[in-house]
């Protein structure tokens, strides 16, 4: 029975088990230096493609950026280059916090991270830095101005190294870990063709600095992984938390980040009411129409688009609070219900579910 | 670990005679930390059963212990003393980053506590009274069996006290029995970890590990009602105790007849629905906003062609405004 629920886990088609299975864990001290000597990332601004992150490393992140809240805390990670990928197999935290104005944190903290990694070579720890990484609590996963002036610098000097960035409110709201891993391209060169990224909600406050900086590094693909003894604990960790799981309220622990969220939508569509008058239809395109002009100008048109944007930001926040009034609604029925008596509230977890898939 | 041993006394009193006053809660990030520490040592050193030693760091008031993290631990060359200094250094940068987390014990892989445990008790015991041991149990063997009962973790944990026999104290552990807590961002993240940390529409993701929870609690209602009709048909052995605590976990049900409660739940019911309602009429306003644009755009194009081909040709198809 419990196998059951621990096979309703592994949904998810991407369950990334090493194999061999936990060699990944293993550091081959030659490899390592060789593929430090060719440094093949120096000819491609585009070689990084992934960010595999070990399961340890990631929970501390999680857990350091939550407990920093409303603060930007920020640490190092370690780990080695396995091919195209940074692969981080641990992370530790910095007694520092940051804010948006410190462009070096890192210069303070410096002593505390040479005294670290040096005594993690007593205890067989012996990956180098590979990247650093922060939190943006409540506003997102970029890079700001700050963090890719501090990252060109970082691939400058420290190369092969790596930026990731944490958003822990977000993370309890959504019920997923909110995370990016970014390279920064190098000065003088502009990419190919600016990718279309998945849309993030941004708050009004900070959408300058996403937008100004977002051409200047791309987006890592992360993936997890994690030994097959770590597997086994996790099995056995789910009998013992699922109590948790519904016993805990995204809606109460995240209400604060819930109620910047609706006044941040209150404030774009305010904005969005003085720009709507302006907005043009977009012109249907034959579709082998080869003029990318044409189609840049109207992907532009559809960005300038204010209103369409609120739409997508009020959509995930209306999401993600039905998800959290379904947990609700379901205790209710659990744990008030009386056999037989007719549920006195006139709520019904049917109802909330239509209302969640209506919205999506 | 030589014949000498023979004339050792067991370093572990039997659970039937004593029995730990600690309540010990558990963070799921120590046990992974354990488990990577352990992973790593494994492959480094390429033995099956590599020496892993390691500090916990967490809070302890009275008798309630929360070990929330751990770190790393290293031993001088004979292989029995603790390297001070490092634990030192360590540990106070450990301070500054977490500074309400304290060291309140250590751990190793081990099947059971030895002699050469007490040993690194001692030396750990000049610092904290009452260092805490948890052993991570080497198993090759964690089959998943499809009895509920038989799938615990391979922790266990021991508090360390003072025996007095043959008037001659010496250092003995007990076993203390621990439960699992987690905070909620680090239950989301292991659950995602779990997972392989893929997206998958949220409502979806959602809604599975809601009824993967109510499963688990379904499961175990029905093997605490198993129990009830084996003890009602004479089956089973009546423990007070257990029988003493489900009654009074039936009578606390329903847990919210209480007016106050409702209102406050209505109200946030009502909430999410008007946020939900916010995020239909922004929606509604967009699609008119898009309909008037290519309104637009269709009659400025009619009205160009002139007053009278156009009105002849009306366009078909388009939608009329009441």
């Amino acid at each position: 029975m419990a196998s059951t629920a621990f096979k309703t886990f592994s949904l998810a088609n991407n369950v990334v088990e090493v194999s061999p299975q936990d060699d990944i864990y293993k550091f081959d001290v030659d490899a390592d230096k060789r593929i430090n000597r060719e440094q093949p990332w120096t000819k491609d601004p585009h070689y990084f493609k992934t960010c595999k992150i070990s399961a340890t490393a990631l929970i501390k992140m999680v857990i350091h950026a939550r407990s920093g809240v409303p603060y930007e805390i920020m640490g190092l990670m370690q780990g080695k280059v396995m091919g195209t990928s940074l692969v981080i197999i641990d992370s530790f935290a910095l007694p520092v916090q940051g804010t948006e104005t410190r462009v070096n944190a890192a210069n303070e903290a410096y002593e505390y991270m040479v005294q670290y990694i040096e005594g993690s070579k007593l205890v067989n720890r012996l990956e180098n830095a590979v990247g650093w990484y922060h939190s943006h609590p409540g506003y997102g996963c970029w890079l700001s101005g700050i963090d890719v002036t501090t990252q060109f610098t970082n691939q400058k000097f420290q190369d092969p190294f790596v930026a990731v960035v944490i958003d822990p409110n977000r993370t309890i709201s959504a019920g997923k870990v909110d995370i990016g891993a970014f390279r920064t391209y190098p000065e003088n060169y502009t990419p190919p063709d600016a990718a279309a990224s998945e849309y993030q909600s941004i708050p009004l406050s900070k959408i300058e600095d996403f937008g100004v900086h977002a051409n200047q590094y791309y987006p890592l693909e992360v993936q997890i992984f994690k030994s097959s003894l770590d597997n086994e604990l996790l099995g056995l960790l789910w009998n013992k938390y699922w109590i948790n799981t519904l016993s805990q309220s995204a809606l109460i622990s995240n209400r604060a980040y819930a109620v910047s969220q609706l006044n941040d939508l209150q404030q774009k569509l305010a904005k969005a009411q003085s720009s709507v008058s302006s907005t043009r239809a977009p012109i249907p395109l034959p579709k082998d129409d080869i003029k990318s002009k044409m189609l840049k100008e109207e992907k532009k048109k559809e960005e300038a688009n204010q209103l369409a944007k609120s739409v997508k930001d009020g959509a995930k926040i209306a999401t993600e609070a039905q998800h959290g009034l379904i947990a609700q609604v379901l205790k209710d029925i659990l744990f008030s219900s009386r056999p037989g008596a007719p549920t006195s509230s006139s709520v019904s977890v049917e109802e909330v579910v239509d209302t969640a898939m209506s919205i999506g | 670990m030589t014949s000498m041993d023979t004339d050792e006394l067991p370093v572990v009193l039997p659970s039937t005679t004593t029995t730990s006053g600690l309540t010990i809660a558990l963070h799921p990030l120590p046990i992974l930390n354990i488990s990577e520490h352990f992973t790593r040592l494994k492959l480094q050193k390429r033995q099956s059963l590599p020496f892993v030693l390691g500090a916990l760091l967490g809070t302890q008031t009275g008798r309630e212990v929360e070990i929330v993290n751990t770190f790393e631990l290293a031993v001088q060359d004979d292989q029995v003393t603790v390297d001070q200094e490092f634990f030192d250094a360590r540990r106070d940068q450990y301070k500054q980053v977490f500074p309400s987390l304290e060291f309140i014990g250590w751990y190793t892989v081990a099947a059971y506590p030895t002699a050469k445990h007490i040993a690194f008790h001692e030396q750990f015991a000049t610092l904290i009274p009452t260092p805490l041991l948890l052993l991570l149990k080497p198993s090759s063997s964690f089959a998943a069996s499809a009895d509920l009962v038989v799938q615990t973790l391979p922790f266990k944990a021991y508090e360390p006290t003072i025996e007095i026999r043959d008037r001659k104290a010496r250092s003995v552990f007990i076993e203390a029995g621990y439960t699992v807590e987690t905070g909620e961002a680090e239950r989301i993240a292991v659950d995602w970890t779990a997972r392989g940390g893929s997206g998958g529409t949220s409502l979806e993701s959602h809604l599975s590990s809601q009824r993967a929870a109510v499963k688990m609690l379904h499961d175990r209602i029905l093997l605490l009602v198993k129990y009830v009709t084996e003890i009602l048909a004479g089956e089973a052995k009546k423990d007070h105790a257990t029988l003493r605590s489900l009654s009074a976990l039936i009578a606390s049900l329903p847990a919210s007849e209480h007016k106050g409660f409702r209102e406050e739940f209505e109200k946030e019911y009502e909430d999410v629905q008007l946020t939900a309602f916010l995020s239909s009429l922004t929606k509604s306003t967009n699609i008119l906003n898009d309909l008037v644009d290519k309104h637009i755009v269709f009659t400025a194009q009619r009205e160009e062609r002139g007053p009278g081909a156009g009105r002849r040709r009306g366009p078909r198809g388009m939608m009329d405004f009441h």
